[in-house]
């Protein structure tokens, strides 16, 4: 019932994915042949006819300016009143010259007309400004029955010697049906399907020391891909490693996969890959999903839940700056220099250094001398700088990444404030006076009111946008209050 | 318009988790004013730890809800006029009773009172005929959509008598049998199986409001309607009571209407809140049109459904396909959208004017189409958008947004590589829930561009074209939310679940999935319908407690019941970490069985064998030492065995192998599998002079690893790493296991018994067939005698050559004063029979298969590949059939003859 980490490419997969491919590709030229004498005898051109051609030609097939040229030709005849038959027998016979590459592989030819996308599983347009004018002809029996009579006389000639199965599958398809998923039947496979099994459900019911030996029984197997399973191990060594010492963390295993597997390779679009790169690897353009998560993972590690700040901090202070020296190196090269989320990552880096510096300064338990005050208060003043800077960088890179930038600002600027509090405490007042109250204990019950709020952050976010007693510090806001 | 996600985000991909993924987390800065201590981070997928306690469901008690499997019974004996009284003599004299649906037909004695033959009241003239009385077969001329002409296969498989188990299963299962080349009859799971996706929802559940009832100021009631009958033609509707059982039940009051076609799709309207009230139309999709009903009037006390005529509108009203999805405008009680199977959409409306008869209209110009020569499956859903103008038709391998007032179109989504779409559900005019072969996604529709806020990686097949959602989304407060994601499949009767949490602007995943194990479902779901009925009951007690208590109707993929599952929230478990108690895999499930599912499982604890604590060396060479004897003795016994009845009747009884298993008891535990397989090896080794065969080890591990290893230890631990049996002590259970395989496994057998049986059996033939043999290469005939115990050893020398390879690890390098005593204590065979010519081993693996190989390719007879090859290819021989090899071997004699 769970995907398996591998690729099952029997013969019989291989068939009817070629066929299937032979068949729509077939079955889109043949469409198109249609489309286009509709559009040229039933309607003169009109600019949104045209528009909505253009459209659909930048869409699917840009590289086709042959046939598209073929096209307006044969709509000018048609225009000008000239019978089409002779065209659409060069026609003919053009496509079926190219019918022979198109076995070649016709995979490759479908591909040709989309896009292999690499961040997400499915090409994703969420732009309303880039609609099209809709389809208004509604496709009749006649022209679809026509349309796919045409695609099967052509698909059939490579059909002579396939298997039963095949032509099984192939038959449904072409009906519209479709087929189960088959299970198993070699022992090797089954032997994976049933550890890949074991294997979640034992995540799901949280027995880890299972789901342990699974998934390290699962990675030795061969023919597994590890990075197809990456998500699980990284779950289970991170509630394992808290208690078994001899286990490596979540973080190192992450860290071994971003090691192993580079991203300095290209993606190739014209390749037929069998398997989606979107969680599995990296590319030149593409951060691989595992390092991005590792990179969060040593921000977590190095920041962790439910410590008590700012005492003991020592280890989390190297792994901080460790973790910072890591991103300044990983945003020189690509992908991650192109990747928003690894510059935002660095900016937290950096706002959460800030915080954990400027806690000395609101903290009354440390006593420190002016000169280490000094220094680490230009330490801090850097950090502030350096997460602008990265909050900046992270803005302009050109894949829209939203985050909500006032409350990463604000909460900048408090830890500015933090720099002066006792040195000019009015200059703070007016920012938030909550602060400076936050050295006795007897007044905590009243900051929900006074500071200006990272609690309200959990609970409301609101108060963010549309209290009124919210100081604004005049930076454009990521959302519309 | 408010962002709906306050964690980072990339435009178009969203927050992407999966299984250990909680990217995407905002910092919250210590100081010590939060609410909550501790926490630096707001995940984007929570692991539960702090944040949001987890809620753990768990289903309760199933029962069913509706079962037509009586109803279909009733229906048909009410239109049996007469032989009513006899029928059940007849039935219950049949082997085949069970087919209660079918009418049997039969002379009554009054038609027979001129027979000679003196019944005692019935003749059955055929065994069973089974005339369907269903409704779907009936061809009406006066229907409002013409029947179809075609005879279901159900209809011929009943009459003929062998599909009849097919008859209940099969249609009323969905599974769609299209054609099937290796059907199988027996009721096992056929190899491969084809299913139309247009088969939507056979059951659904929504609130209606009659419009008396808007005018009382009464609540909308919850209504059933489902698909029954043979060919699922008959659309019943019912009320759906609060009884004293939790949950709800079915009132007996049944509305049923016939529709004379395969319901497809059935769909309530659900109405925009803003409205409220709920509407009092169903929509059902059948294979040749679409059927709108409109409940006039509720019972109170009967709960009896009054409805007005069904309107229909045939397919050819669009495009003459058949319809795939129809779908109700939330703002607009009377219009609705349909689609047909190739992407064909249009508005329509229900209308009516005055006295007339209202009808159903489809809208001229809009209307379009979404046909994609590239997308193959006839699977679409339309659903309204997040504005009244606003569509969302979506196939396969694209999901579109039709904006009818600026008659544009957006592809929102176009899956055509990694991915293909499973399900859509509208969750409100905001969010929607997208289903993919490899996530689930929640996308925001209703801000100025569509965001795509949050996805999880489920993690399931993606190959399983069946797969469903169903979202229950609870409301804590105005911004609190949870969404439970419910994920489920035809093929397994287990349903994914994960929960997502929306607090104000941060949509986060909560915890990890889990899966649900439905009761006495075979085969999967064809409908799963969770819904939170009764919202006024408990909603007071929500508010500060996590208690959710859900109701689920399910209709399974093979079987007439609907079943009801009361699915509770748990108590919260304690968080399991690494410190778990050694409970192991099997022990664990026997406990975790819900009440009333079926499953037996067998504690396999006590069988499995344990470790013994004080075990050491000494203890295995004593057991080695006992074995040794015993398995010698054995052995020596089989020896005396195969030589005395060399000449008599019992010689094919000397043929027979013996594994070791016969020679003595097997050893008892040991801890040294190296050991051991040196034992064996010396065994062997020992035994082999005495003309007797082993099958070997390589043999042996080719069938378990597909390698071929000589040495049992080097076996043992390679076995070691490959098998994990979630138990403790497992590498003692791998130790007997492969104790087992090996004395099972290895066979012995007598060599001189063999070339004795083959001059028996040379004999026993008659002389044409000995002429033929002799003629067959024109040995010479002194030459024959020679050839045949050579020819075997040769053969035999195949499989033991292996075990004749050094092995690669220590065979025992501190143990040779125990095989001298094993070899001293073993008595010479006096009747070992030296007539017979013994060829010496060494002699035969050196000549014979070199010579074999220099000339195998002349010597072959055809491209045969050898049946099995060994570990070293310079002894590659080929073992063929028994003639074929003598027949070689006496062509290579010749050749080597003629080469002398």
């Amino acid at each position: 019932m769970f995907e398996l980490p591998l690729v099952r490419n029997t013969k019989r997969v291989r068939t009817v994915r070629k066929l299937r491919y032979q068949y729509i590709n077939t079955l889109y030229q043949e469409y198109r042949k249609v489309q286009s004498f509709a559009n040229a005898n039933s309607t003169l051109p009109t600019p949104e006819n045209s528009a909505a051609e253009e459209a659909s030609d930048g869409d699917h097939n840009s590289a086709d300016a042959t046939s598209r040229r073929r096209r307006r030709k044969r709509r000018l005849l048609s225009v000008l009143g000239h019978a089409e038959t002779d065209t659409e027998l060069s026609d003919m016979e053009a496509e079926e010259g190219s019918h022979e590459a198109d076995q070649a592989d016709s995979e490759k030819e479908f591909f040709t007309r989309h896009e292999k996308p690499q961040e997400t599983f499915e090409v994703w347009n969420t732009d309303r400004q880039k609609a099209v004018p809709m389809n208004t002809a509604t496709l009749s029996y006649d022209t679809c029955k026509q349309i796919e009579k045409h695609a099967q006389k052509r698909v059939s000639a490579g059909m002579a010697h396939i298997s039963k199965n095949a032509n099984f599958h192939f038959q449904a398809m072409k009906d519209g049906y479709e087929t189960v998923a088959e299970t198993p039947e070699s022992h090797h496979l089954v032997h994976i399907a049933q550890l890949n099994e074991l294997l979640h459900t034992n995540i799901m019911k949280g027995k880890w020391d299972t789901a342990y030996r699974c998934f390290s029984l699962l990675i030795r197997l061969p023919g597994i891909d590890i990075r197809s399973v990456w998500g699980p191990g990284a779950r289970i060594l991170r509630e394992l490693a808290s208690n078994d010492k001899g286990l490596g963390t979540s973080e190192e295993f992450l860290g071994w996969l971003s090691g192993i597997f580079s991203s300095r390779s290209n993606f190739n679009q014209t390749m037929n890959f069998l398997m989606d790169p979107v969680f599995r690897c990296g590319s030149k353009t593409h951060a691989a999903k595992f390092v991005v998560a590792w990179l969060w993972e040593l921000l977590f590690a190095s920041c962790p839940d439910g410590t008590e700040h700012p005492s003991a901090e020592d280890a989390s202070n190297r792994k901080l700056s460790h973790l910072l020296e890591r991103l300044s190196e990983m945003v020189l090269i690509p992908p991650y220099m192109e990747d928003p989320e690894v510059w935002f990552i660095f900016a937290v880096c950096h706002l959460v250094s800030a915080d954990q510096l400027s806690q000395r300064f609101i903290s009354t338990k440390l006593r420190t001398s002016e000169l280490e005050r000094d220094i680490s208060r230009n330490q801090v003043t850097q950090h502030i700088t350096n997460a602008h800077m990265c909050i900046r960088t992270c803005e302009a890179k050109k894949e829209e990444f939203s985050f909500p930038r006032r409350i990463i600002e604000e909460q900048l600027a408090c830890f500015e404030k933090r720099l002066y509090q006792n040195s000019g405490e009015s200059t703070a007042s007016d920012l938030g006076s909550g602060f400076e109250l936050d050295n006795s204990p007897e007044n905590l019950d009243t900051q929900n009111v006074l500071g200006p709020g990272m609690s309200p952050m959990i609970d409301e976010e609101e108060n963010f946008f549309g209290s009124a007693e919210q100081v604004h510090f005049g930076f454009d806001s990521d959302s519309s209050t | 318009m408010e962002r709906i996600q306050i964690l980072p985000f990339k435009k178009n991909v969203g927050v992407q988790l999966g299984v250990g993924i909680r990217n995407s987390a905002l910092y919250l800065p210590s100081t010590s004013l939060q609410g909550h201590k501790g926490e630096n981070w707001l995940y984007g997928g929570d692991t539960g730890d702090q944040q949001i306690p987890i809620l753990e469901l768990d289903v309760k008690s199933q029962e069913p809800l509706v079962d037509f499997r009586s109803e279909t019974q009733d229906l048909t004996n009410a239109t049996d006029d007469t032989g009513t009284t006899h029928e059940s003599d007849i039935t219950s004299d049949l082997s085949d009773s069970e087919f209660n649906s079918s009418r049997i037909y039969q002379f009554g004695p009054e038609a027979l009172g001129s027979s000679d033959l003196d019944s005692p009241g019935l003749i059955n003239l055929f065994r069973n005929v089974n005339l369907s009385s269903e409704p779907g077969y009936e061809a009406k001329s006066d229907t409002p959509i013409a029947a179809q002409e075609y005879v279901p296969r159900n209809v011929l498989n009943s009459v003929e008598g062998s599909g009849v188990r097919a008859n209940n299963a099969g249609v009323q299962g969905n599974s769609h049998d299209y054609w099937n080349p290796a059907q199988a009859s027996d009721g096992s799971k056929p190899p491969l199986h084809s299913i139309d996706p247009t088969d939507l929802e056979s059951v659904a559940i929504g609130l209606v409001h009659t419009t008396a009832d808007l005018r009382m100021n009464k609540d909308a009631r919850h209504v059933i309607s489902y698909s029954s009958g043979d060919t699922g033609s008959v659309l019943n509707l019912a009320l759906l009571m609060q009884s004293d059982a939790p949950g709800l039940c079915c009132s007996s009051e049944l509305l049923s209407i016939n529709l004379n076609s395969r319901v497809k799709n059935i769909k309530f309207p659900t109405l925009s809140p803003s409205f409220g009230r709920s509407s009092d139309t169903l929509a059902a999709l059948t294979e040749n049109g679409l059927t709108v009903l409109r409940i006039k009037s509720i019972d109170d006390h009967t709960g009896k459904l009054a409805a007005e005529a069904p309107i229909s509108l045939g397919f050819s009203s669009l495009e003459d396909f058949p319809f795939a999805d129809v779908s109700f405008n939330p703002w607009d009680i009377n219009e609705f959208a349909i689609i047909d199977v190739k992407g064909n959409w249009c508005i329509g409306t229900r209308i009516k004017r005055g006295a007339r008869e209202s009808r159903l209209r489809l809208s001229s110009n809009k209307r379009g189409t979404l046909y994609d020569p590239e997308e193959l499956s006839s699977w679409r859903r339309l659903e309204w958008g997040s504005e009244y103008f606003r569509l969302i038709a979506v196939s396969r391998g694209r999901l579109v947004e039709i904006d009818l007032n600026n008659r544009s179109q957006l592809e929102i989504i176009q899956a055509k590589s990694w991915s293909s779409l499973r399900d859509y559900k509208r969750i409100d005019e905001q969010f929607s829930l997208i289903t993919t072969s490899k996530e689930v996604i929640f996308v925001n529709l209703r801000s100025s561009n569509i965001e795509r806020i949050l996805s999880w990686k489920h993690d399931l097949n993606p190959d399983d074209t069946t797969l469903k959602s169903e979202v229950c989304r609870i409301v804590k407060s105005s911004d609190k939310e949870h969404f439970f994601v419910f994920i489920y499949s035809r093929s397994t009767t287990q349903v994914w679940l994960h929960f997502f949490y929306r607090n104000g602007s941060a949509f986060q995943s909560t915890g990890d999935s889990s899966l649900l194990e439905f009761g006495p479902l075979q085969g999967g779901f064809s409908t799963l319908i969770i819904s939170q009925l009764d919202h006024s009951k408990t909603v007071s007690s929500e508010e500060n407690s996590d208690h959710v208590h859900l109701f689920a109707a399910a209709r399974d993929a093979t079987s007439n019941v609907i079943w009801k599952y009361a699915i509770l929230a748990r108590e919260f478990r304690s968080k399991v970490t690494g410190g778990q108690p050694t409970m192991t895999l099997l022990n664990e499930d026997v406990s975790d069985v819900q009440v009333g599912s079926k499953q037996d499982f067998v504690g396999l604890h006590p069988f499995l064998p344990i470790p013994s604590a004080g075990h050491d060396m000494t203890k295995d060479i004593e057991a080695f030492q006992q074995y040794g004897y015993q398995i010698s003795e054995g052995m020596n016994k089989q020896l005396g065995q195969w030589t005395i009845g060399l000449d008599g009747e019992s010689l094919s009884n000397q043929c027979k192998s013996v594994a070791l298993d016969d020679l003595a008891t097997p050893i008892g535990y040991i801890e040294s599998m190296e050991e051991f397989g040196s034992l064996l090896q010396q065994f062997k080794d020992h035994y082999k002079d005495h003309d007797v065969w082993f099958a070997d080890m390589p043999t042996l591990s080719t069938a378990l690893l597909k390698e071929p290893v000589v040495d049992l230890g080097v076996l043992y631990n390679k076995l070691l790493q490959c098998w994990d049996f979630g138990v403790e002590g497992e590498e003692c259970i791998t130790r007997d296991i492969l104790k087992g395989i090996v004395m099972k496994n290895t066979g012995i057998c007598s060599v001189s018994a063999l070339s004795s049986m083959i001059t028996l059996a040379y004999e026993q033939l008659g002389q044409e067939s000995q002429n033929l043999i002799d003629v067959w290469d024109k040995p010479d005939p002194i030459e024959e005698d020679n050839t045949v115990p050579q020819q075997y050893s040769s053969l035999f020398q195949n499989h033991s050559q292996a075990s004749q390879i050094p092995p690669s690890i220590k065979s025992s390098q501190h143990s040779p004063p125990k095989a001298r005593k094993l070899r001293g204590r073993s008595p010479r065979v006096s009747s070992q029979s030296v007539s017979q010519p013994v060829p010496s081993t060494s002699n035969a693996s050196g000549n014979t298969p070199h010579t074999l190989k220099t000339h195998a390719s002349n010597v072959l007879p055809d491209t045969m590949t050898p049946a099995f090859t060994l570990s070293s290819a310079s002894q590659h021989v080929p073992t063929l059939s028994q003639s074929q090899n003598s027949q070689r071997q006496r062509k290579k004699k010749k050749r080597l003859g003629g080469f002398g």
